[in-house]
């Protein structure tokens, strides 16, 4: 199954999906195929189906009109394909766009389109839902992992402010990555058990908005998660083990590295030392991604990314994990101005920007104050 | 009309509506072969792969692998060698109204349906399999397709 949404803030149009792929077939591929799940683990879910693979759910057609698919991945890539032949360089309409859909109750399709300057998010198959909710002026959204959604609207709300965002589209995207971070973050914890799986969506998550005239896919993201708890005298100390998760998009190629580690020792408070227990890379071409890509795509010294989120989870608490989520000009500045990660050999070294660590600290402590 | 000519009135985009397992060549590496592609369809092949929006869907009734054991076979002989037998396709092909990819694919169907013994309902499941053969006759060329598959 699958999630895919389509969403406007202020007229700023968000298609957004995972890029999970399941089977029913359940006797083959127990290496990890997804980032969340480790080697060994199992990948047959229930009795029913397995994880396949991930796939890029999203496709910007052009300039002015991306979309997103659910349902048979054949079905899908057909229609997708013949779009792609008759829009390469044209706004589609509505109806010409349905027209090339024919009618299959396999598939299901989110589209926006900027037509006149004007964006317009449109969609095909009747499960599709729409809710006028406050922070959106209109939210369409599909598949079995509709749930988390419409769980997610409440994160939207509640979610406190994004700081230092400079416009609305990078708060938009920020409040998307929030719910992926969590959303990943449950995965990475209950594996096979988590909800997201069980409803057949996840694996990671892609992003495309429209800024500066055309839309872009959220090309530079890293995911981190940590384990914390709160000392006696009222700080925070980092410990226990983690993932790093980065997807970096390239000339229309998905990468994905993903760390697991275990902390050895804090130099002090900002400076970690870890070890690599797991360190997978995957490759999201046109093609369907079934295995692990033996080569490290991306390199040690560009972990960090534009987007910094950071998910902290304090042993003890039940209120949940703590997302923090920064947008930086580019990977170099977001390791300047946040993490510089330092990767050799079977370990890998964090170093926290002393400013961004208070402020870190602050937060977290803010957050599990009770 | 020749084989040249027939096969340059297929258009690719069309077999795509024909057969949607056709995508699988463009988004799975193990795709080599017909025999590969249209296990996708068959009882007992491949299982077909998701991102649904919602429960089984897509998950229609699969064909049987003898149809297609026997489609395969017939159109590798329909389309590398001259047999007497085809005489009557060629007229029917021949006689077309409309010379577009879905009105030859139906016509070689129908004629495979009542060559093999199907019934005529059966004429969907069949094109499927003639789509696939056609693609991978399209892709290789005559040549290499016919040497390949010449048993």
């Amino acid at each position: 199954m699958t999630i895919i949404a389509g969403m406007s803030f202020n007229d700023y149009p968000i298609i957004i999906s995972d890029l999970l792929i399941t089977s029913t077939n359940h006797n083959q591929f127990s290496n990890s195929l997804i980032p969340t799940l480790s080697d060994g683990e199992p990948h047959l879910i229930d009795s029913k189906f397995s994880i396949y693979g991930m796939m890029k759910k999203i496709e910007i057609i052009n300039e002015n009109f991306v979309i997103s698919w659910a349902g048979n991945v054949f079905e899908a890539i057909n229609i997708i394909e013949s779009l792609k032949d008759k829009f390469e360089n044209l706004v589609p309409s509505d109806e010409s766009i349905l027209l090339e859909i024919g009618s299959s109750k396999n598939v299901s399709f989110i589209w926006s389109v900027i037509r006149d300057e004007w964006p317009r998010l449109n969609s095909y198959n009747a499960e599709v839902k729409e809710k006028s909710i406050k922070s959106f002026d209109k939210l369409i959204y599909s598949g079995t992992g509709s749930e988390a959604i419409e769980e997610a609207i409440d994160i939207f709300e509640n979610k406190p402010p994004v700081e230092d965002v400079e416009d609305l589209v990078v708060d938009s995207v920020c409040s998307c990555l929030f719910m992926f971070s969590h959303l990943m973050n449950h995965e990475l914890i209950y594996k096979k058990d988590s909800n997201t799986l069980k409803d057949r969506f996840g694996g990671g998550y892609d992003v495309v908005c429209f800024y500066d005239g055309k839309f872009r896919r959220i090309n530079n993201i890293t995911y981190l998660y940590l384990d914390a708890s709160i000392t006696k005298k009222g700080t925070i100390k980092i410990d226990g083990s983690g993932t790093l998760i980065k997807q970096l998009t390239d000339d229309d190629v998905m990468y994905i590295r993903k760390i697991n580690f275990e902390f050895i020792h804090s130099i002090d408070n900002e400076v970690l030392a870890t070890k690599i227990t797991e360190d997978d890379s995957y490759d999201l071409t046109g093609k369907l991604s079934t295995r692990k890509n033996e080569d490290k795509l991306i390199q040690d010294n560009d972990l960090a990314s534009s987007f910094m989120c950071i998910n902290v989870r304090v042993k003890g608490s039940d209120k949940g994990s703590m997302a923090y989520i920064h947008k930086y000009a580019n990977s170099a500045s977001a390791a300047e101005k946040s993490i510089r990660f330092t990767c050799r050999h079977k370990f890998l070294a964090f170093k926290f920007d002393q400013n961004y660590w208070n402020e870190f600290e602050r937060k977290i402590l803010e957050f599990y104050k009770n | 009309m020749n084989k040249k000519d027939l096969i340059n009135s297929i258009d690719i985009s069309e077999l795509r509506k024909i057969s949607s397992v056709i995508a699988s060549y463009e988004v799975l590496d193990n795709i080599k072969n017909p025999d590969d592609m249209a296990s996708y369809l068959y009882e007992g092949g491949n299982d077909l792969l998701f991102a649904s929006n919602e429960n089984g869907n897509g998950t229609e009734e699969k064909l049987p692998k003898k149809m297609w054991i026997l489609v395969r076979d017939e159109m590798n002989s329909f389309l590398c060698s001259d047999d007497e037998k085809y005489k009557g396709l060629w007229e029917k092909i021949n006689n077309l109204e409309k010379f577009t990819t879905v009105y030859v694919v139906t016509s070689i169907s129908l004629f495979l349906c009542s060559r093999l013994g199907f019934s005529e309902s059966a004429a969907s499941g069949v094109g499927q399999f003639v789509a696939i053969v056609l693609f991978f006759f399209l892709k290789f060329g005559k040549e290499v397709y016919c040497k390949i598959n010449d048993k």
